[in-house]
């Protein structure tokens, strides 16, 4: 498979590398996952020919150009525009709580190394989206949730657009403190007809506004998506000796003897986490956790499938 | 009171204080430093474990600080100092011994008497010195060391004396002292303080002590007691059987009253077996005497337990008065006559049979029912508990039914006559007579009644013949003999001979055969060879004789002893069976056969407790046993008359001694001071490990 990265010229050379990179896990990675894109509710079902696509396992055998074959010896399936377009707008958390991550030294999965990081793990679960919906001729958009964020990308279809979104994910690590609340209300009213995607910790501190602003989004017949993303050793809190806990998004420093504290913040943590699932379903926004050390494509795949 | 250390510059060693202190301060420094997501949940479960954590800390900082703290106190050797009540005018680095009167009439005045008698013996040996030896020893009739005997260990002895309580012994002074002089001598001590505490009564005067007493043994007498208190009590309960026509039993009991007399008549129960109490009234004389007749119409069956009871007075052990009323129990006899003759008189067992069972009326137990050998091939109805086989011309048939009989545990009484073939009699009793026949002897002239030859005198302290201790023996001498069977010299296996005539030839012969044993009379049981029959002896003895060969014969069965007294009891004669006696208290105490003198007794001296005790002999292990004597002890007499000792008399039997009549050991004035230390180092041993313990569960549970 090749990717077109012609329209991401605006990244510098030095990321062409790991954007062509992530690029080629977040397909391996939706490739992988037994759903295909023709089970997804957003499957196209128009009849306007919009492109050739390779063939890939999964694919309808009836959206094989059998004539492309005879003259080529390549399977080619042909992709049609659908009767209604979703337009998919994806928010990703590029704040510096994102930076953490604890799953690195853990063995590399079938699509590639596995994330070392929240950040790694978020923008792979969004490119691997983009893909899914790109392939199915919906137009994916791209907005950051971090200080000084770049522009957003305005949501076009189209494969090649992959490259460019890729690029726009991996040319800043995960940094500073994040408006959530802001980003989700900007992305939410420009694309009040779209589907609205965040990939996020959702260690935020605005309280619940970005939540509401999402079930608004949701209550007017859309729909909006919430992919939590959690390491595990933030579930698990496995530290024993008496450590300094900083903060990565400058919220200072804490000295304390996990020993001690350990039990009630794992308490505090599985509270909050159950709090923001109860809180997107409340609004009617669907919500996935991930765990960075779980495999991502099976999550990903049961959510897409439900 | 203080404390002082035997190292006090070890306690420099309180700078390493300093150490915990420290080390708790910077203990937590982080080692690390983590970049993490967000701290919210972090601040937020500090603030809920602050609170119990800071506890936590600043115990644990405690622990450790007390740990080092006794680390230092033992190196120090810390001691409690602190000033006691002493004895006034002694001294006390002297050693002394403390004599606690525990006598029954120490229980006078509802026990306050013996509590303050505890409580002076306690402040006297608080009152001495660390490391003066002491001694207690708790004495009635016996004289016990309390806790470890002669020892500076103060603790082990009060220990001990809370242990002591009055029982119902005689007050024995004289084996106190002795005791107390052997304890000190023993220690090798010359110089030393006996304190008596008591009540100022006892059975009498030490005696013989002066003779070997040491001039440095001071004693010092304390009588406790504040007068002699109210007390009555009985002191004889003469029983009698059939004494006067219509009452079956008589009670004669007598009583007196010491300290001040009671104002009137005084209720007294007399309490039989579990079941039966009469109750009367006693009236004392102007010497405190009195006396109370009971009488019953119908007399208690085998042995009972009686007592008589009083109301509560000034010494309560001695309120009751227990000793035994015995009757028989009953007994089946059969009596095989070989003469019957014409005339019931001149039935071989017309004798026997009346002495055994007089008629109706009789209070005799004992039921003989006679059949004649003739008539006999085998024993209808079984023998019953005894067999007498009376001049029955051919035991042959019977001989293998009486064999096995007597074997099984039977009695069996062999009286001869003119029908007796001795021959016959050995080839077919041979197996349970004592010794073989050999012939027919005659003495005197045609008339027995002329003959010389009697009986001769019994052994009175065997079982069959104490009953003539109270008169009755000059008649043995008396009973007429013109004939009898000689028997050869060697007597057979488990064989005795119990009586002998006159001139010599055995009268009476046992022997065990079995599990039963065998009497021999050798001469007749009616009167064609004697006249035994019509003397006064011949009911007892064949009474005692039945009783014996069943096992039912009760011997001393009236004794009363005073408690702490020994009371000589018999040993049962075949090896394998045990003895024991059961105590008032339902324990029961084996005797050491071992022990037995040449007739067969052992003395058993554990009567310490007032009521009734029981003698059993039984076969092996686990056996019941079979009752042999009963007897009573009670709270001696002299011991409940309050007598209060001479006090000359005292004076000149113990050297040096000096009375203390109704005062205290420490007086309230003029009370000296003593220095009394304790060492600290187990509590401090104890502190140590309690506090390395709780740090490290602490420790642990905030790892």
């Amino acid at each position: 498979m090749s990717v077109d990265l012609q329209t991401a010229t605006a990244v510098p050379p030095e990321l062409l590398e790991g954007a062509r990179a992530l690029t080629a896990q977040a397909k391996a990675l939706v490739l992988g996952m037994r759903t295909g894109i023709h089970r997804s509710r957003l499957r196209g079902g128009g009849s306007e020919f919009s492109e050739y696509t390779p063939y890939s396992p999964g694919d309808d055998l009836r959206h094989v150009d059998w004539k492309v074959l005879g003259r080529t010896d390549k399977y080619v399936v042909r992709r049609y525009l659908a009767d209604r377009v979703t337009r998919v707008r994806l928010l990703v958390d590029r704040s510096g709580s994102m930076a953490f991550g604890t799953t690195g030294g853990r063995p590399p999965a079938d699509w590639g190394p596995r994330p070392a990081t929240k950040w790694e793990a978020a923008r792979l679960l969004t490119l691997a989206l983009a893909f899914t919906f790109l392939r199915q001729g919906d137009p994916v958009g791209l907005a950051m949730v971090q200080p000084n964020a770049p522009p957003d990308v305005p949501p076009r279809a189209g494969e090649s657009r992959l490259g460019m979104l890729a690029a726009r994910l991996v040319d800043m690590p995960a940094q500073g403190r994040g408006d959530l609340r802001s980003a989700v209300s900007s992305t939410a009213a420009r694309g009040r007809r779209d589907l609205v995607v965040v990939v996020s910790d959702l260690l935020v501190d605005e309280g619940d506004e970005w939540m509401d602003a999402l079930g608004v989004h949701a209550a007017r017949g859309r729909e909006a998506w919430v992919v939590h993303v959690v390491d595990p050793a933030e579930i698990d809190f496995p530290y024993e000796e008496p450590t300094l806990f900083r903060d990565l998004e400058g919220a200072g420093d804490l000295s304390l003897n996990p020993r001690e504290a350990g039990r009630s913040y794992r308490e505090e943590f599985a509270a909050f986490l159950e709090d923001r699932r109860e809180a997107c379903l409340d609004r009617g926004v669907r919500y996935l956790r991930v765990n960075t050390a779980d495999p991502l494509s099976e999550a990903l795949g049961r959510f897409l499938e439900a | 009171m203080g404390i002082s250390f035997a190292a006090p510059w070890m306690l420099f060693g309180v700078v390493l204080l300093s150490v915990p202190v420290i080390a708790h301060l910077t203990g937590y420094r982080e080692v690390r430093a983590v970049d993490f997501p967000t701290l919210r949940f972090l601040r937020a479960s500090q603030i809920k474990v602050r609170k119990r954590t800071r506890l936590e800390s600043l115990l644990l900082l405690l622990l450790r600080l007390l740990a080092v703290a006794a680390i230092v106190g033992l190196f120090a050797q810390p001691s409690l100092t602190w000033t006691a009540p002493a004895l006034a005018g002694f001294d006390p680095d002297r050693p002394s011994v403390v004599l606690l009167d525990r006598s029954a009439s120490m229980s006078a005045d509802d026990g306050a008497l013996f509590a303050r008698a505890r409580v002076e013996a306690s402040e006297l040996l608080a009152g001495l010195s660390d490391g003066t030896a002491a001694a207690g020893v708790a004495f009635d009739s016996r004289a016990d060391p309390l806790g470890p005997g002669l020892t500076d260990a103060r603790g082990r002895l009060e220990s001990a004396l809370d242990d002591v309580a009055p029982g119902y012994d005689n007050t024995d002074l004289d084996r106190a002292l002795r005791r107390a002089r052997d304890l000190l001598r023993d220690a090798r001590i010359e110089g030393a303080n006996i304190f008596v505490l008591s009540d100022g009564s006892a059975t009498g005067p030490p005696s013989g002590l002066a003779a070997d007493w040491p001039e440095g043994y001071a004693v010092h007498y304390h009588d406790l007691s504040s007068g002699r208190p109210a007390n009555r009590f009985a002191v004889a309960a003469d029983v009698e059987t059939g004494a006067r026509r219509g009452e079956g039993l008589r009670v004669e009991a007598r009583f007196r009253a010491v300290g001040p007399l009671p104002g009137g008549p005084v209720p007294v129960t007399l309490r039989i077996g579990d079941d039966l109490e009469v109750v009367g009234d006693v009236q004392f004389d102007g010497d405190g005497k009195g006396a109370r007749t009971f009488t019953l119409p119908v007399p208690p069956a085998g042995r009972v337990a009686a007592e008589l009871v009083m109301p509560e007075d000034g010494v309560s052990a001695d309120d009751r008065y227990p000793f035994l009323l015995q009757g028989d129990s009953d007994l089946e006899v059969l009596l095989v006559s070989g003469d019957g003759g014409a005339h019931p008189r001149d039935d071989e067992t017309y004798y026997l049979a009346k002495a055994l069972q007089p008629g109706p009326g009789s209070l005799s137990r004992i039921r003989p029912r006679v059949v004649q050998a003739e008539e006999l091939r085998r024993i209808d109805g079984g023998p019953g508990d005894l067999v007498f086989l009376c001049n029955v011309a051919d035991p042959r048939t019977l001989a293998p039914e009486l064999e096995a009989f007597v074997r099984r545990g039977g009695g069996l009484f062999v009286t001869l006559g003119n029908r007796v073939d001795p021959d016959l009699y050995n080839d077919a009793l041979g197996e349970l007579l004592p010794a073989r026949l050999t012939e027919i002897k005659t003495r005197g002239g045609s008339t027995f009644e002329q003959n010389p030859t009697g009986l001769g005198i019994p052994p009175l302290d065997t079982d069959e013949f104490q009953v003539f201790r109270g008169g009755g023996v000059n008649v043995f001498g008396k009973a007429r003999f013109g004939r009898m069977v000689g028997t050869e010299p060697r007597l057979q296996d488990g064989a005795d001979v119990l009586l002998r005539f006159t001139d010599g030839l055995p009268a009476l012969l046992e022997r065990d055969v079995g599990d039963g044993r065998v009497v021999l009379f050798t001469s007749s049981i009616d009167d064609d060879w004697t006249d035994l029959p019509v003397r006064s002896i011949f009911v007892p003895l064949v009474h005692q004789f039945a009783r014996s060969l069943t096992g039912t014969l009760l011997l001393d069965g009236r004794a009363t002893v005073d408690v702490g007294a020994p009371v000589s009891v018999p040993a049962p004669p075949d090896p394998d069976d045990e003895a024991w006696v059961e105590r008032p208290d339902g324990r029961r105490v084996d005797l050491d056969r071992g022990a037995a003198d040449a007739d067969g007794r052992v003395s058993f001296a554990g009567t310490h407790l007032p009521g009734h005790y029981a003698l059993y002999w039984g076969g092996g292990a686990g056996g019941e046993g079979i009752l042999r004597m009963g007897f009573a002890a009670r709270v001696s007499a002299a011991e409940s008359s309050l007598v209060r000792l001479d006090r000359k008399a005292l004076l000149s039997a113990v050297p040096g001694l000096v009375l203390h009549d109704g005062e205290s050991v420490l007086g309230d004035d003029d009370r000296g001071e003593v220095v009394r230390t304790a060492s600290m180092g187990g509590w401090v041993l104890l502190l140590l490990g309690l506090s390395l313990l709780g740090e490290s569960v602490l420790a642990g549970r905030r790892a």
